[in-house]
């Protein structure tokens, strides 16, 4: 099942299918995506990654997750746009 | 041997103990400045060793050298074009993966560079050993294992840049993509190569696949017909793999580093990992996190307004007992009048509103911080900073203004844009510091007291 990271429950995890930013130049230019996407691929969130909600944070607040052994924290928006393959 | 100047320069990402390393190797002979025109920290220090004069250069701490952050840009524009003799790559052995996707970017960087693989102690309680020799042997470069807060591993660190750079064979060697991105690397760099860049063309070519605007504008002021190129592949590589480019490169290399982490560390039961973990998910609980937060902050200020009043008291009275000497010695004319009133109480009221107040704020805060609650809090509190337009972290610069509002505008630089920076530093500018809170509290009591 596709879901966005959003809708997986704390302790569930996903593989990233995609990551869906607007790009800047119209579409089908390379490369120039949202510096966001970048920030979130550099900090491990690629696609083909598992990736683990440990936490969301109460009031709408970030999500935390657990990647490629690391944990970050991101905005609920930007988690919004990470597609993930989750077994439910 | 005639006394020789060297410079290595420490890299890494964030939270890795790198200031730390550059605190021991330097001691106090250190300079803390900013980069040219740049509202990014530079600290420099210099240190003898073995007949060398070596400076140190503590480079911001960033998790890539793409261009997202003026710190990324600085790093590389830094190592590409100041060439140090050695750059040493500060590694945080327990998130082994993380840190090994930007030392692959050094690699590609073909900088001279020695791993330091700190934070042995964090990786061995997280249930992490690592096997430094394999890692060594991976990437064809030396690899020192510490502990920089109890300075293990300091010194070898240091004898072994030296030797590094006396033998001068630390380019590591290189890590190679799948077969269809390496190709289209191999193509371009031969390109490339005939430009004579200042960077190595191998990791502009990378770069310029990953769509890296800076080295594009520059290679088109040389050549353009070489971006058409670049853009083609990059449109070759988008349709094979049906991602974006720049994904591929960075997931390719992500498995590189993957592949390394997993080949040399080996996990093991961890020592106790269940009170820290208990206590992360106490203080970010839905909940109990909200009331857990407003009892630390209240109590802190509590605690240091409470503090600070009885040493205040203790303070002020000290000094105050001063007065008849002062005012035997100057008379109770209008000379003794003015300096004592004017000058020496003016002097006492800010000793004794200041320092008893800002010192235990800044300790506390200090606790704070280094205990990762303050991250915490910021995690808690993100929604409701985004509602005044700032983003969660900024609750930390807004909790040092308590204290003293310049330290909070230096503390903005955690923030990771110039408009969140900016944002933040307008805000925490409106919070009353503790010497202003003393005064509003002496006021509202004057004013509106019961008699």
């Amino acid at each position: 099942m596709e879901l966005p990271l959003t809708q997986l429950k704390e302790g569930e995890s996903g593989i990233i299918i995609s990551i869906s930013t607007p790009r800047r130049h119209g579409y089908g230019r390379h490369g120039h995506t949202w510096g966001f996407q970048r920030r979130l691929e550099d900090m491990g969130v690629t696609p083909g990654t598992k990736v683990t909600v440990v936490k969301s944070a109460p009031f709408h607040g970030p999500i935390e997750l657990q990647v490629r052994g690391s944990r970050l924290a991101i905005g609920r928006g930007m988690a919004e746009r990470i597609l993930v393959r989750v077994e439910r | 041997m005639t006394k020789k100047r060297i410079v290595i320069a420490l890299a890494g990402n964030s939270n890795v103990g790198k200031s730390v390393i550059f605190n021991h190797l330097t001691g106090m002979h250190q300079h803390i400045g900013n980069w040219p025109g740049k509202t990014v920290e530079r600290a420099e220090g210099t240190l003898h060793f073995k007949g060398y004069t070596v400076d140190i250069v503590d480079l911001p701490g960033i998790y890539s050298l793409s261009t997202f952050s003026i710190e990324e840009l600085i790093t590389r524009e830094y190592i590409a074009i100041e060439n140090p003799d050695l750059v040493i790559n500060v590694v945080d052995a327990s998130v082994l993966e993380r840190n090994l996707y930007f030392t692959l970017q050094l690699v590609e960087l073909e900088t001279p560079m020695i791993v330091a693989l700190n934070q042995m102690d964090m990786a061995k309680r997280k249930g992490v050993k690592i096997d430094y020799k394999k890692l060594e042997k991976i990437l064809g470069v030396s690899v020192i294992p510490t502990v920089a807060p109890s300075q293990v591993g300091i010194y070898d660190l240091l004898q072994e840049s030296i030797h590094v750079i006396e033998k001068g064979d630390a380019v590591p060697s290189k890590i190679s993509y799948g077969e269809e991105v390496e190709e289209k690397i191999q193509e371009l760099t031969e390109l490339l190569g005939r430009l004579h860049l200042p960077y190595p063309a191998r990791w502009v070519a990378i770069k310029v696949l990953e769509g890296d605007e800076q080295l594009e504008e520059r290679i088109r002021q040389i050549d353009p017909k070489i971006l058409s190129t670049a853009r083609k592949l990059a449109e070759e590589i988008e349709s094979i793999h049906g991602h974006l480019c720049s994904t591929v490169i960075t997931s390719e290399r992500y498995e590189a580093a993957g592949r390394i982490a997993r080949e040399v560390q080996q996990i093991v039961q961890p020592v106790n990992p269940p009170f820290r973990e208990r206590l992360h998910a106490l203080t970010t609980n839905k909940i109990l996190g909200y009331p857990i937060m407003a009892a630390v902050i209240l109590s802190i200020f509590f605690g240091i307004f409470s503090f600070g009043d009885y040493t205040s008291g203790l303070i002020g009275d000290f000094l105050y007992s001063f007065e008849p000497i002062f005012l035997n010695i100057f008379g109770t004319g209008i000379a003794g009048d003015l300096i004592w009133g004017g000058a020496v109480e003016g002097l006492i009221a800010g000793i004794t509103i200041a320092l008893p107040y800002l010192l235990p704020f800044y300790l506390m805060l200090y606790f704070l911080e280094d205990s990762g609650y303050l991250s915490r809090i910021a995690f808690l509190m993100d929604n409701l900073m985004h509602k005044i337009g700032l983003h969660g972290k900024a609750f930390i610069p807004m909790m040092l203004g308590f204290g003293c509002n310049v330290p909070a505008c230096l503390g903005c630089r955690i923030m990771e844009t110039e408009r969140e920076r900016l944002l933040a530093i307008f805000v925490v500018t409106l919070v009353p510091c503790a010497a202003t809170t003393v005064i509003i509290l002496g006021l509202v009591g004057a004013f509106v007291g019961v008699e």
